[in-house]
């Protein structure tokens, strides 16, 4: 049996938050099709869900949200508003299915962001942001659904390493 | 239910998540309140981070742009020289006439950039996710910048600066939706609101201050009219009439205008170090 350590997987948590915002602004930020660019912060608060849950699913998504806020010249809380709910609806969505086929983690991951990216762009216009005046909005759903897809099993692997307690371990006799 | 049972603890975390989202957004949504001042310590902090990995990707991004743009490269190369041949015959030109335009400057009192004082920023990185429509540059309110300076290059203005902490800056551009500036059509001295529509769109001048019986033609200069109440100084230039309408109803003229600094391809900025009046 694993025993989850609250600090530990809290630390693995903000390491790989901490590594993909690294990665998102110094390296992916500098691609764009058409002004889309790849989400990474959002990838993780997916892969978080499909790893482990809804409820995980909105804390990563909530923290992924917060981290990414600190460094955009949007709404501060705009993002983590958006993850938080697409960690909670994946989480819960890959919680229901009972036989989760290999295929399933790539597609919750991609249609999750598709929609997230949606919700951004209308919660940004209702906001005042003029989201929708951007990049097409378009182009951006296809985008980071088809990259977020891709790279769903690597970082759904991150993730269960990150929320799941590996040091202490307790075998019971069966 | 789908999500009765295995979802019940979570979905109280989730509430609770969602209300302090919400009062995040409530409470950072003026960008002058408690959300600026975290945001600028997070930028002294990630700075040296974010520097040394900006040092190991640049160069991978780099090789990238150069190899997938190799083409674009040779043209625009190309086309450079044809134009660098043609500013040479300019110069001289310049030089007679430089002389006469400061004689004139005098005699008008006329407020040119150049009376401004400016430093030079280095644009360090463009938008950070699809949503962002600001470029961050190496200026911060340690070397005088602050909130709402305008921001140029040569060929005229760039953007207004909307976060400042100590060492670096956000620049919103004048294609920006959200980006509004006083306007001046230099030929009929004609006022209006030119705001943005998007990066790689054209200014918009629709807020009806050009009536029908203004001289409007493609082709004419547009610059900050600089009128009391505007952020920026006056005769910076913006760009130039692309295209002109009458309105629905007849009663204003609609404005297309390109601007004239290329937005898309920014490297060195100047900002001006005037406070816009409040």
């Amino acid at each position: 049996m694993k025993i989850a350590s609250p600090v530990l997987t809290a630390t693995k948590t903000a390491l790989v938050l901490a590594v993909a915002l690294v990665l998102q602004v110094s390296f992916v930020a500098r691609f764009s099709l058409d002004g889309a660019r790849i989400d990474l912060l959002l990838l993780v608060a997916l892969s978080a869900a499909v790893a482990g849950g809804p409820d995980k699913g909105a804390v990563v998504g909530f923290a992924a949200g917060v981290t990414f806020d600190l460094v955009l010249a949007t709404p501060f809380g705009l993002s983590a508003l958006v993850y938080c709910v697409a960690g909670f609806v994946v989480g819960s969505f890959q919680g229901s299915v009972l036989r989760v086929p290999w295929w399933m983690p790539m597609a919750s991951v991609s249609i999750g962001s598709a929609a997230a990216v949606v919700l951004y762009a209308l919660a940004g216009e209702v906001l005042g942001q003029s989201t929708l005046s951007g990049p097409p909005l378009a182009t951006i759903v296809v985008l980071v659904a088809a990259i977020n897809g891709l790279l769903a099993p690597l970082t759904t692997t991150l993730m269960r390493w990150a929320l799941t307690n590996t040091s202490v371990q307790h075998f019971s006799p069966r | 239910m789908v999500f009765s049972r295995r979802t019940g603890p979570a979905r109280r975390t989730f509430v609770l998540l969602l209300l302090a989202s919400l009062t995040l957004l409530a409470v950072g949504f003026d960008s002058s309140g408690p959300s600026k001042s975290v945001r600028s310590a997070f930028a002294t902090v990630f700075r040296p981070v974010r520097t040394a990995a900006d040092s190991a990707f640049g160069p991978v991004s780099d090789t990238w742009h150069g190899a997938t743009r190799y083409a674009k490269l040779e043209k625009e190369n190309e086309r450079l020289r044809r134009r660098l041949d043609r500013v040479r015959g300019d110069q001289v030109r310049a030089k007679v006439q430089a002389g006469q335009i400061a004689e004139l400057k005098k005699l008008l009192g006329v407020k040119f950039l150049g009376d401004l004082p400016t430093r030079t920023g280095h644009v360090i990185s463009g938008p950070l996710s699809s949503f962002d429509r600001t470029v961050e540059i190496d200026l911060g309110t340690g070397d005088g910048v602050k909130p709402d300076m305008a921001v140029v290059t040569d060929a005229g203005l760039v953007g207004k600066i909307v976060r400042a902490d100590a060492a670096s800056s956000d620049v919103a551009l004048v294609t920006d939706p959200s980006f509004e500036v006083g306007v001046q059509l230099r030929r009929s001295k004609a006022v209006g609101v030119a705001h943005g529509n998007g990066l790689g769109k054209m200014l918009a001048v629709d807020d009806g201050s050009i009536k029908p019986d203004v001289k409007v033609a493609r082709g004419d200069d547009v610059t900050t009219s600089g009128l009391a109440s505007s952020a920026f100084p006056a005769d910076i230039p913006i760009g130039r009439v692309r295209s002109l309408r009458r309105s629905s109803d007849e009663s204003q003229q609609v404005l297309q205008i390109v601007p004239i600094a290329d937005l898309g391809s920014l490297s060195y900025v100047l900002v001006i170090l005037r406070e816009p009046p409040s």
